[in-house]
């Protein structure tokens, strides 16, 4: 009798184990692919030998404020998310005289971006350079849309772009345009319900 | 004993005509106005030209013009004060009005823009389908209303009714859009939690020289107004 029992808990013991090393295998071997996705575009973007390719970019005709889809060059990185991150920097260090110019506050500038296998595009912007008087609503609608835009209009794998200010969430980039609700991408949802008013 | 009970109900008829009845018939419609910024949040700065200071100036005129036209108009930001956006959407929403007008001014370094500009919150993703809206959701039924009451003021302002082609596709989706149009479907900090029909009217860009002259004169800005109170009267009819 006292035999059986300890063979039981032999067995017992064994199976909690192989339960917990696996556990441990998950935690140590499986958590650093999604820290390798994140990690991947502080490598360098692209290697010398990659060929260029072209994206669109939202950018502002300064005689009549429309908006322009404008064609820019990024190199074909092996990483997609590193492509992603060329066309944020494109977009951010596009042109700022001449007719077409892009709708970006001077001194904005880019802290990180990461990609999440969820297909967020997360941009986080550095705005200590930029004086917030100077930038109104419309301006800032613009940067913002037009940041969407590029992103969306490039790469279908995203599905949402997440704009951080400095690292953190916060309600708006220069004190107007309301971040957080907005910056979904996808199939337009169905025209709301409600009274024919 | 049935003497008393006639009697009473008597009474309570009286009563109701006396004092009930008079005080719903004369209720005014609310309408609450909000200078955007104030205090020290100066908003938009153009030279010598600063946002909180139009924004008060045009709040004050269609204070005058609203009255004018019969409306309870609730003023949010009287003088030059800082009020934190939580304690406006707070003040806003305590004082349950038909219509609520947030004014801003803007400006655009591009040089290219010109008032009047009219911006409307789209609605909240999914909030059509709680029965109950969560804090801060704008539910397709608001959004629709705002949007009236935008179209009202952009009719009598002699703006396009279409949404601008920049809107959100939440709000956007089912409509025609114009890439010219000044009336914008776009999240704005200062509609975030409102919970009545509430647009954000931008009447002058600081950066544009001819707004500037256009309203530098009170009865060019009163004018404004007027126009503004005849939008709201439609919207309430």
């Amino acid at each position: 009798m006292k035999k059986n029992f300890n063979s039981k808990w032999f067995v017992g013991l064994a199976v909690a184990t192989v339960l917990c090393l696996s556990i441990l295998w998950r935690h140590y071997y499986s958590s650093p692919k999604v820290e390798k996705n994140r990690l991947a575009v502080h490598s360098p973007l692209f290697d010398p030998g990659d060929k260029t390719t072209s994206v669109l970019l939202k950018e502002v005709e300064m005689e009549t404020g429309k908006m322009l889809n404008i064609t820019a060059s990024i190199h074909q990185s092996k990483v997609r998310a590193n492509q992603m991150q060329q066309t944020v920097l494109a977009y951010l260090q596009g042109p700022r005289s001449g007719q077409v110019q892009v709708p970006v506050p001077e001194g904005t500038a880019l802290n990180e971006f990461y990609f999440t296998p969820a297909g967020a595009a997360v941009v986080d912007l550095s705005v200590g350079q930029v004086k917030k008087e100077s930038v109104g609503f419309y301006e800032e609608a613009l940067f913002v849309r037009g940041l969407i835009d590029s992103l969306t209009g490039n790469f279908f794998e995203i599905k949402q772009v997440k704009v951080l200010v400095e690292g953190q969430d916060a309600p708006t980039i220069f004190g107007h345009y309301a971040l957080g609700t907005s910056e979904v991408n996808g199939p337009a949802p169905a025209a709301p319900k409600g009274p024919d008013l | 004993m049935k003497f008393f009970t006639v009697t009473k109900i008597l009474f309570f008829r009286l009563c109701f005509f006396l004092f009930l009845f008079p005080c719903l018939a004369s209720a005014k419609p609310i309408v609450v106005l909000d200078a955007a910024h104030g205090g020290a949040d100066s908003g938009v700065k153009v030279g010598s030209e600063i946002e909180k200071d139009w924004d008060l100036k045009f709040a004050q005129a269609l204070e005058k013009a609203l009255q004018g036209a019969g409306f309870e108009v609730v003023e949010i930001r009287k003088r030059d004060e800082t009020i934190t956006p939580d304690k406006r959407a707070e003040m806003i929403n305590t004082a349950q009005g038909s219509a609520v007008l947030i004014l801003h001014m803007d400006r655009d370094g591009f040089g290219s823009q010109k008032g009047p500009q009219l911006v409307v919150e789209p609605p909240t993703q999914g909030a059509e389908t709680t029965e109950i809206p969560r804090w801060g959701a704008i539910t397709p039924f608001q959004f629709r209303t705002s949007l009236k009451l935008a179209r009202a003021i952009a009719s009598r302002l002699g703006m396009e009714a279409q949404l601008s082609s920049l809107s959100d596709s939440r709000g956007s989706s089912g409509e025609s859009l114009s890439p010219t149009s000044r009336l914008f479907c776009l999240p704005h900090e200062s509609l975030r939690y409102l919970n009545s029909p509430a647009v954000v009217l931008t009447p002058l860009f600081l950066s544009s020289a001819s707004d500037l002259k256009k309203f530098s004169s009170a009865d060019a800005i009163s004018e404004f107004a007027t126009k503004v109170s005849l939008a709201l009267a439609d919207f309430l009819q």
